[in-house]
């Protein structure tokens, strides 16, 4: 194979060291999108992450997106972005977008002879990567990415075949502005800006770049054919995609337009390092490698560059990586998966968030500790996410089902669906609810429009099969569990948590965790005497005894408020009441001063229910 | 060399796609002889939507169903007495008929039936033929189009939503106005004066642009600053009348439906067209009262409206415990436009007697009938399903000075709430919930000389499965002669346009406070979301 031939080949085959490099930062790259970043957590969206896209198969959503200039491309990223749901999907489609940018940037270059900036085509793969990292603009980032792709790369298909003629090259120019915006509207905008930058070198330059001005007017006139769309509204739909100011933190905008701008300004200062440089930038070959590559200093230059890609993408990884957002984002994927001891280890990561810590004490209730344990909710109304300020609650959909409050966590589903979209988790809730309704009608709508959905749609029809012919489902006992804890007494919401907590007891004597949720709301509230009272309860449930945070509060009634407690034959351990009597004795020593007191006791006695009730 | 071998290769393709397309020529002759040779059986197909023993209108667009039985291959035939048949093969239970013949059949048989033939192939590939579905073309033209709002179930918060117009001679549907376009705020409640659409008025409630009412006429809206619920226009065009509300939402903790709505007041007011001075409808006593739903005969002599005790006015009366004792009174008071005179406000379907709530009430453009909503309490069937549509024939109530009312055809087991006819009186578009107790569907029933409904039928789509999958519900449908040309960034820009008018509310004169004001709020105490 002669030079000549290997120049034609893309830059990142051209040399099999340009092969790997490309092979190792892409790999890379994926690698940090699968392990750190792990784009499942976005698909979850978890009550924090909002303008996820809805996708459904189907001409009927086809048929809207087509209906507007870029809704084909707003529809390719919204089933793109449905590969989120898959571990290796998702961040094997985002690296493929991440290649597809350099290698269409890095062609665009060539084609206008500035091979040797090429280079800069790798930003762009590292700023996605680093969107993505930060979990916040994610909505944006492969639309942005798509857009880019469509006009880098109608620009280079433009550039390669455009005609001499200028009547010839105006009317192609203009086809390619309209199809352009037909698929990724703000797209055009990109293209004629590239293609101008393209024409800056050539013959008849400012025919030309007039030409590429006046091609401006397609988006307008195909606009209003094909769409309807009123001129004055053209505009706006070209802008869509450009750049545009997110109300976001600044340094996640930057990025965003960062990516816009990798392109332009690479081939601007390619232009101008022509131009004033008097010199060309063109160069035989992309990269780092200028020449061949035969030489120990080329191989030498080669492995430094491709070291230092290979940091960048660690560093970028690293740095731009919102660990704290991530690990609130795992506590509630792994609470929606009901992966208790996952949410107990993740969550000390997390902010200390309502959501969190409800997530928290649900985790401990599972597990079978919420009576050994201190809650970490410090108050009732965390442990029940019942305050005003949490809504519309997507946390609080789970929480509410497991206790029974059907209709409250079909209040928080229809506000959560409403303002985070139809995301499938909320649509599968909706299923389990209408079904503990009784309104099978109403499930049958969610389970029909799962169906249509990406990686739901087996189990959808399934169910929907099995319910049309009355066969059992996977959920009928979950369904059957449920629907004994439900209310049957209708009462308007919402009550205060006691009131709640009691009326689901009422209705079923059975509801363990309504149960624990009740003493664990007199034990936050300190409310003993309310706490004794109910006390008696834990009978109803095969427990091995009592747990010892009751215990503890047991003691304390009994010692230091004097109450009464009817145990019913449960056993109270000494080593507790021994405890209580020594933290009494030493708190008394220490005095007044409860700072100090906090301090000296929280060593040993920090995880008592009596350090909680006289400390904190 | 290479010219011949390019010759030989594409006349090789050509050969090939022809045989292609002869085999399946054939394949089909052949389903199609076979399905016309099996004998008809006396089971009828079960069909969805249910498009079986219905009157239809002669302008109505294709009725696409899916056939809801067992087959690989489906074969339909639409056929009147006159005109020719349209014959549908297909490997799918999705049917659709192409719109042209489909239009061409109905106009062959205005009056007569229409049937559907159908034979579905099965898995020993003999064909099975069902029992012809038999319909009815009505004589009697439906309005062009229907108009509409689609939002999501709400509660409280609300996203996307936005009025809509649906050609009911094709399956287009058009955005009057989408909440997009003006901050994700909430456009609902739509009058049309006298199934005009060139004249139409729209509520806006928007926390950034304020709320408004949005007139529109001559393809151009202008926005009045103002918060107003309901809306009439006098059919000479020159007063409107508005309710004035304050609905919130209740979460009831064990009913199905867990929606319920109250209103805490409630009032009736009108401005003349191109003002902005409200005037209160006297007799209407906002003190006392909780007065809503308006809505003009067609000649324009009477307001029909719904009234009640205001109960929050009543000490110890509150909405969290009462709400489910409100319970509306059909009324109805004269009014002479001439001297904007308003007379004495008369019952016309008491709550006494029905021992329900009668609300939203319409009357048909020819005066005869009037028709409204019985549930057993509240201001809001939408959320009741035991919410049905009545009738009361008017003639004969001016015959013998009595309103009997009686239940429509019409009705399901769940909800039918929102209705409207057509401007010839002979078609109602109804909200139901039928089959979806969460989701309403606009159905449209044809009315009779008697007054009686025919079995309704959800408007159809081009996907026939459209609704089974659809988690929008339709509000407010309201039928109207012609589109709505007004252009929807038009309307976006008055809407974010300040008001350089706002409407100007008449003193109150009731010094006593509701008792209701005087409880504590409660954590859902934001408003009514948006009513659906």
């Amino acid at each position: 194979m002669n030079k000549n031939s290997r120049a034609r080949w893309p830059d990142w085959l051209k040399t099999p060291r340009d092969f790997l490099r490309g092979l190792l930062f892409f790999g890379f790259v994926f690698y940090f999108l699968r392990q750190q970043v792990d784009l499942r957590l976005i698909y979850h969206g978890g009550g924090m992450l909002v303008n996820f896209p809805t996708f459904y198969w189907g001409d009927v959503f086809f048929r809207e997106f087509a209906a507007y200039p870029g809704g084909v491309m707003e529809y390719a990223c919204a089933l793109a972005s449905q590969s989120f749901f898959d571990p290796w999907l998702g961040p094997l489609v985002v690296t493929a977008m991440g290649w597809l940018l350099y290698a269409s940037t890095a062609y665009y270059l060539r084609v206008l002879g500035m091979g040797s900036v090429g280079v800069i085509g790798y930003a762009q793969p590292l700023l996605i990567l680093a969107l993505y990292a930060r979990y916040v603009n994610y909505a944006e980032v492969l639309p942005v990415a798509g857009t880019l792709i469509t006009a880098a790369m109608s620009a280079c298909l433009y550039l390669k075949i455009r005609p001499h003629s200028l009547y010839l090259f105006g009317w192609i120019l203009a086809l390619f502005t309209g199809a352009v915006y037909v698929i990724a509207s703000g797209a055009a905008l990109w293209f004629i800006g590239l293609c101008w930058l393209g024409e800056w070198r050539g013959n008849a330059r400012w025919k030309r770049l007039m030409i590429a001005c006046l091609a401006l007017a397609a988006p307008f006139i195909v606009g209003k054919l094909a769409y309807g769309t009123p001129l004055s509204e053209v505009w706006p739909q070209l802008n869509a995609h450009g750049l545009r100011w997110f109300h976001l933190k600044e340094w996640d905008q930057a990025m965003v337009n960062a990516l816009y701008l990798v392109l332009p300004l690479a081939t601007l200062s390619g232009l101008m390092l022509a131009q004033f440089g008097k010199r060309s930038p063109v160069a035989p070959a992309a990269g780092f490698s200028p020449s061949n590559g035969n030489s120990r200093g080329d191989l030498l230059s080669s492995v430094f560059s491709t070291v230092l890609l290979l940091a960048m993408v660690v560093a970028t990884g690293l740095l731009s990586l919102n660990a704290t957002l991530r690990a609130a984002l795992k506590v509630d994927y792994y609470c929606w998966r009901q992966r208790w001891s996952e949410v107990l280890k993740i969550a000390p990561e997390a902010p200390r968030t309502a959501h969190v810590i409800c997530a928290q004490d649900r985790a401990l209730y599972h597990s079978g500790r919420l009576g050994d344990d201190l809650p970490f909710a410090q108050n009732s109304e965390v442990l029940m996410l019942n305050q005003k300020k949490y809504r519309p609650d997507w946390n609080a959909i789970d929480l509410y089902i497991d206790l029974g409050f059907i209709n409250l966590a079909q209040h928080h589903l229809a506000e959560s669906v409403e303002y985070y979209g139809e995301r499938p988790l909320l649509l599968k809730r909706l299923v389990l609810v209408n079904r503990v309704a009784g309104n099978d009608g109403t499930a049958r709508i969610y389970l029909n429009a799962l169906a249509k959905v990406p990686f739901y749609s087996d189990w959808a029809k399934e169910y929907l099969r099995k319910l049309a012919a009355k066969a059992p489902l996977d959920d009928d006992g979950e369904v059957e569990r449920l629907r004994q804890l439900a209310f049957t007494k209708d009462y308007i919401a919402p009550l205060p948590a006691e009131a709640l907590l009691l009326h689901l007891l009422e209705r079923n004597k059975n509801n363990r965790m309504a149960c624990e949720y009740l003493l664990a709301h007199y034990l936050l509230s300190k409310n003993l005497p309310g706490f004794v009272k109910e006390i008696s309860r834990l009978k109803d449930f095969s427990l091995g005894g009592i747990p010892r945070l009751h215990q503890e509060a047991i003691v304390l009634a009994v010692r230091a408020l004097d109450l009464k407690v009817d145990l019913k034959s449960l056993p109270i351990d000494l080593g507790c009441v021994q405890r209580h009597d020594e933290f009494a004795r030493r708190l008394k020593a220490l005095g007044a001063d409860a700072p100090h007191a906090r301090e000296i006791l929280r060593q040993d006695y920090g995880n008592s229910y009596y350090f909680f009730y006289y400390l904190q | 060399m290479k010219t011949k071998r390019a010759i030989f290769m594409l006349s090789v393709l050509a050969a090939c796609g022809l045989i292609c397309v002869a085999g399946l020529g054939i394949d089909r002759w052949l389903a199609v002889r076979q399905a016309q040779m099996a004998v008809a059986g006396a089971a009828a197909p079960r069909l969805e939507p249910d498009y079986a023993g219905i009157v239809m209108p002669p302008n109505i667009c294709p009725l696409n169903f899916k056939i809801a039985e067992p087959g690989t291959q489906f074969y339909v035939v639409a056929r009147g007495t006159s005109g020719e048949p349209i014959s549908v093969l297909s490997g799918k239970p999705a049917i659709a008929f192409p719109k042209s013949a489909w239009r061409r059949l109905l106009e062959a048989n205005p009056g007569g039936s229409l049937y559907f033939d159908i034979c579905a192939r099965q898995a020993d590939k003999t064909w099975r033929r069902f029992a012809s579905v038999t319909n009815l073309i009505a004589r009697d033209r439906v309005d062009s189009h229907l108009i509409y709002r689609k939002i999501h179930p709400l509660h409280n918060t609300w996203n996307e939503m936005g009025i809509y117009q649906r050609d009911l001679t094709s399956f287009k549907e058009t955005p009057i106005l989408e909440n997009k376009l003006f901050g994700k705020d909430c456009c609902h409640c739509h009058s049309v004066w006298n199934q005009d659409s060139a004249r139409f008025s729209l509520d806006i409630r928007s926390s950034k642009y304020g709320n408004s009412l949005l007139m529109v006429t001559n393809e151009r809206g202008v926005k009045i600053g103002g918060t107003v619920g309901f809306t009439t226009w006098h059919p000479s065009g020159r007063i409107m009348v508005c309710s004035f509300g304050q609905p919130r939402l209740l979460l009831c903790g064990a009913r199905s439906e867990m929606r319920e709505i109250v209103d805490l007041e409630d009032s009736l007011g009108y401005l003349p067209d191109g003002g902005v001075q409200v005037k209160r409808v006297p007799k209407v006593h906002p003190e006392k009262q909780l007065a809503t739903f308006p809505t003009w005969s067609p000649e324009g002599r009477y307001l029909y409206y719904c009234a009640t005790t205001n109960l929050w006015k009543i000490p110890g009366k509150t909405r969290n415990n009462n709400f489910n004792e409100i319970k509306f009174d059909l009324m109805r008071i004269p009014y002479e436009v001439e001297r904007d005179q308003w007379g004495e406000p008369e019952p016309v379907v008491c709550s006494r007697d029905t021992g329900k709530s009668a609300v939203q009430p319409r009357i048909s453009p020819d005066g005869r009938w009037l028709s409204f909503i019985l549930c057993d309490y509240g201001c809001w069937p939408v959320y009741h399903a035991e919410s049905d549509l009545y009738i009361v024939d008017l003639r004969a109530g001016r015959t013998d000075g009595k309103f009997t009312y009686r239940r429509a055809e019409l009705n399901s087991p769940e909800c039918e709430s929102w209705h409207a006819w057509s401007s010839n009186s002979r078609w109602m578009v109804v909200k139901s919930k039928r089959g979806t107790p969460l989701f309403g569907r606009p159905y449209l029933s044809h009315v009779d000389e008697d007054g009686h409904c025919s079995k309704p039928f959800v408007v159809p789509q081009r996907d026939p499965a459209y609704y089974d999958s659809c988690l929008i519900t339709y509000t407010m449908p309201t039928l109207a002669c012609g589109p709505v040309m007004v252009d929807e960034a038009q309307l976006a820009r008055a809407i974010k346009t300040p008001a350089t008018r706002a409407l100007i509310m008449p003193p109150r004169d009731d010094a006593e406070p509701s008792h209701e004001g005087l409880n504590p709020p409660d954590a859902y105490d934001e408003g009514a979301g948006s009513q659906q």
